[in-house]
């Protein structure tokens, strides 16, 4: 079981430079975790409604959706779904794509399996919210002992 | 250019003399001046285009199963090199085009300046219904670019332009509803509207670009690079901008 909050990771992606925010949300486009600025909890909901309602209506047309990128005047919007939630990602328009795509692949490597996000579901649901770690132990994952970080899929631009 | 059919050389022919080494706008400019009649014969490798002239008026044009102003189009752009010839006296077995002449060389030229070459001079996508045949071009050469499946025009209410095919609608309806959701969400972000979107899909991807009153929604082939057909696409659009 892992021992970081899914606050935490995002907190994490959010570092990355031109990242400005990150949410997690389930295929019902409830949200599951999230990193923002101060927003209003119901326009977040709002938005990750809207964003897994349109994966739904593309994948008629396009197929499985690996990824969307959305661009608009000085922000852009990355939204990936990975197994059992759909991770969405708000950047200045001048974000590094590869640099974002490789703080993604972390994300996904530990966020990205349905009985996580489900367990971070529960747990944002019964309040509890994810279990906390040493920040310590958190670098030091970052360092990927085992060298098997997954392929940055991100793909999108 | 050339010649090939010296029937088109008669004394009846206004062109007489006057089309060797013209390129074919100047074929038909040089018709409408001396109120041509008759019907202007144009073969690019298998392909037959007739443009029909009625005392310098354009009245009708087919090639393939087109007719009308799309045939004339069409023929247009056909890439060389061409085969022309002019018959006259033979009239036109339907009229197809009420466009007066003058209006349709102008366009016919503007729609060169879009396709023809680099050095071209612009025209602007957005000039309006005015435009419309131009767009029905643009999207032919769009069609063309390496990758791309299919491509649809359409106004931000989501109509198609100069396409009414069913997969025209299919993809026009689900870019309308891809643009609704990427400013739905651009609202709540205060991003502002979209500009441009493009979606990865296990069988096809999508691309998504606005313009001030047109969206236009590309599908891409599945094992296509879709940075570089949008990068190709935009290169594509630079002139008319």
């Amino acid at each position: 079981m892992p021992s970081w909050s899914m606050e935490t990771v995002l907190k994490q992606l959010n570092s990355t430079p031109g990242v400005m925010g990150s949410l997690i949300c389930d295929p019902e486009g409830q949200v599951v975790a999230q990193a923002f600025p101060p927003i209003d909890a119901v326009l977040l909901r709002d938005a990750a409604t809207a964003l897994v309602d349109s994966i739904t209506g593309l994948e008629k047309l396009i197929g499985a959706v690996g990824a969307l990128d959305f661009r608009y005047g000085e922000a852009r919007l990355v939204a990936k779904p990975i197994p059992g939630a759909t991770l969405l990602v708000l950047c200045s328009k001048s974000v590094n794509l590869e640099l974002l795509g490789m703080a993604l692949a972390v994300v996904i490597k530990k966020i990205g399996s349905p009985e996580t996000i489900a367990r971070a579901k529960a747990d944002t649901a019964s309040g509890r919210g994810g279990q906390k770690r040493d920040p310590l132990d958190e670098f030091s994952e970052l360092d990927d002992p085992d060298g098997d970080l997954p392929d940055i899929d991100i793909d999108v631009d | 250019m050339t010649q090939s059919d010296d029937r088109s050389k008669g004394p009846a022919d206004p062109l007489e003399g006057a089309a060797a080494n013209l390129s074919l706008p100047d074929v038909i400019a040089q018709s409408v001046e001396f109120h041509f009649s008759g019907c202007l014969t144009v073969r690019y490798d298998d392909q037959v285009g007739r443009i029909f002239f009625r005392a310098g008026e354009i009245v009708h044009a087919e090639q393939g199963s087109a007719s009308g102003s799309d045939a004339f189009y069409d023929i247009l752009v056909w890439p060389g090199p061409l085969s022309m010839s002019l018959e006259a006296k033979v009239a036109s077995p339907r009229r197809t085009i009420r466009v007066r002449a003058t209006d349709l060389l102008a366009e016919a030229r503007q729609t060169l300046a879009v396709h023809g070459p680099a050095d071209s001079e612009p025209t602007d996508v957005e000039a309006g219904g005015d435009a419309r045949s131009s767009m029905s071009l643009l999207l032919k050469k769009l069609r063309g670019v390496p990758g791309v499946a299919y491509v649809v025009l359409m106004s931000k209410d989501g109509t198609c332009v100069e396409d009414d095919s069913f997969q025209a609608e299919a993809l026009a309806g689900q870019a309308s509803y891809l643009s609704m959701v990427a400013n739905h969400l651009g609202t709540i972000f205060q991003a502002g509207p979209v500009l441009s979107a493009s979606i990865h899909g296990s069988n096809q991807h999508m691309l998504l670009m606005a313009s001030r009153n047109y969206y236009l929604s590309v599908l891409v082939q599945a094992t296509a690079e879709v940075r570089a057909v949008e990068a190709e696409i935009r290169r594509t659009l630079t002139p008319i901008r």
